[in-house]
């Protein structure tokens, strides 16, 4: 992989990623979240682990923008630990991409992170990727994944 | 040594300096592969397609001779996908003359690698994965294909250097090359052996004692009278007889074209250590014996 790691200008991408999620705090700053310089540092650090960690490579800025800008009203996440949620939903990111084996697209895959994470694991990350886990081995036709119930009808 | 390593000392190219280039290049890649799906790709996904970037970069610097000094890389690219694709056309052309010139020796190993040409082509991903040979090729030639050569270029060349192997395979008779198949082998349709290596042997070898090299038919005797034509060993003089041997096959056979004479000659070069160094008896097994008597 020597070629690669050679090619990829990774002082530029970070610098990138870093304006990337600056400007992510103006969105996200309406439900109280912000990220503070420490917090992206740490956050730009995790997604570079989990890349390492995932055989992965990223040729955008990641996942981060489309995770803030789809998390970021959510009920369960609050300033406390909104950066170090943010970095493990990265992490689950890039390892669900490999699981699926390239299946999921990248909003597929966020999308349904969010409404399981919103819906029945109620802001649980750990049932985020047990249920992630399930959809893809254990129901892979099931397409409606996280989707909310029909409402139960009464007679 | 890395693949950009690889192109830099070939073509006097340095990628290193153009990773500007070469990186939108990559980019531009995944986009169109992923479709805009993902924006991460698993390395060995991500590496294939720079070694697809390279490999088009290389076949257009390699088939125009351009110096890749002056030219932008993203047109260098271009152009060598364009070249790609023409090198799969006649590699197409070239699959349709291997089926035809099959001498059908009923070969397992053979028929499986003209199989698997054939899933090649179904598989072939030009676009992305130029580099890649999505088939298995079983079937050795007389003169294996380098291991440099990748993509569709391999496919090519093997099926450029099968071709000339079944042309010369072609101008026996089916059965007096089976019959010789059987003494270099009983089993050499189960085996993954090459067929064309024993049939030219002894056609040089009958060549060689001025003999009609269309009957196959070597017996011992003649195997020793060989083995003194080349005792004492001289290695000027075993050239010269060698090539005369392979010139008169060449107008037996009414093969003119420079690239099977070539073909031939290394061929006889290639056996240049064996009739040095190899025993009386040895010369036996080299040549095939057919029959204990002279037909």
């Amino acid at each position: 992989m020597e070629d690669l790691y050679d090619l990829i200008p990774f002082s530029d991408k970070r610098k990138q990623l870093m304006t990337t999620l600056q400007s992510c705090n103006l969105p996200s700053a309406r439900y109280g979240l912000t990220l503070s310089r420490v917090d992206m540092q740490m956050m730009a650090e995790k997604q570079a682990e989990a890349l390492l960690g995932t055989g992965r490579f990223e040729f955008g800025h990641g996942p981060y923008e489309k995770l803030i800008y789809a998390f970021c009203d959510s009920p369960y996440l609050t300033q406390t630990d909104y950066a170090e949620t943010l970095a493990k939903l990265c992490a689950m990111f890039y390892q669900f991409k490999n699981e699926s084996g390239e299946q999921w697209s990248d909003d597929e895959l966020i999308d349904s992170m969010k409404r399981l994470y919103d819906g029945e694991c109620h802001g649980s990350l750990d049932l985020v990727e047990d249920r992630l886990w399930q959809a893809l081995h254990l129901h892979p036709n099931d397409e409606d994944m996280g989707e909310e119930d029909e409402p139960f009808e009464e007679d | 040594m890395s693949l950009l390593k690889k192109i830099e000392l070939v073509h006097t190219i340095n990628l290193s300096q153009r990773q500007e280039e070469l990186y939108p290049l990559l980019e531009r890649q995944v986009k169109l592969y992923t479709m805009g799906d993902s924006s991460s790709l698993p390395a060995e996904t991500a590496q294939g397609l720079l070694r697809s970037v390279c490999f088009c970069i290389e076949t257009h610097l390699t088939f125009s001779g351009k110096s890749a000094d002056g030219y932008p890389l993203v047109q260098l690219f271009e152009e060598g996908q364009r070249d790609v694709w023409r090198l799969t056309e006649e590699a197409k052309s070239l699959f349709d003359e291997a089926k035809r010139t099959d001498p059908s020796f009923g070969s397992i190993a053979y028929r499986g690698t003209l199989d698997e040409v054939e899933i090649f082509f179904r598989m072939y991903n030009l676009r992305f994965f130029s580099h890649a040979i999505p088939c298995m090729i079983d079937y050795p030639l007389c003169h294996p294909v380098p291991e440099s050569l990748e993509g569709v270029r391999y496919i090519g060349e093997y099926l450029r250097r099968l071709i000339l192997e079944n042309r010369f395979c072609g101008c026996l008779t089916r059965q007096d090359a089976i019959r010789l198949l059987i003494v270099h082998h009983p089993e050499f349709r189960e085996l993954v052996i090459n067929l064309f290596e024993p049939i030219f042997a002894c056609a040089l070898g009958l060549a060689l004692l001025n003999r009609d090299t269309a009957t196959l038919r070597l017996d011992s005797t003649d195997c020793d009278r060989l083995y003194r034509l080349f005792r004492p060993w001289n290695e000027a003089r075993a050239r010269t007889w060698l090539r005369e041997a392979v010139n008169r096959l060449c107008i037996r056979f009414r093969l003119w074209d420079t690239g099977m004479r070539c073909h031939l000659m290394d061929t006889a070069e290639d056996l240049f250590p064996r009739l040095k160094t190899t025993t009386r008896e040895g010369y036996r097994g080299l040549f095939s014996i057919v029959s204990e008597h002279k037909m």
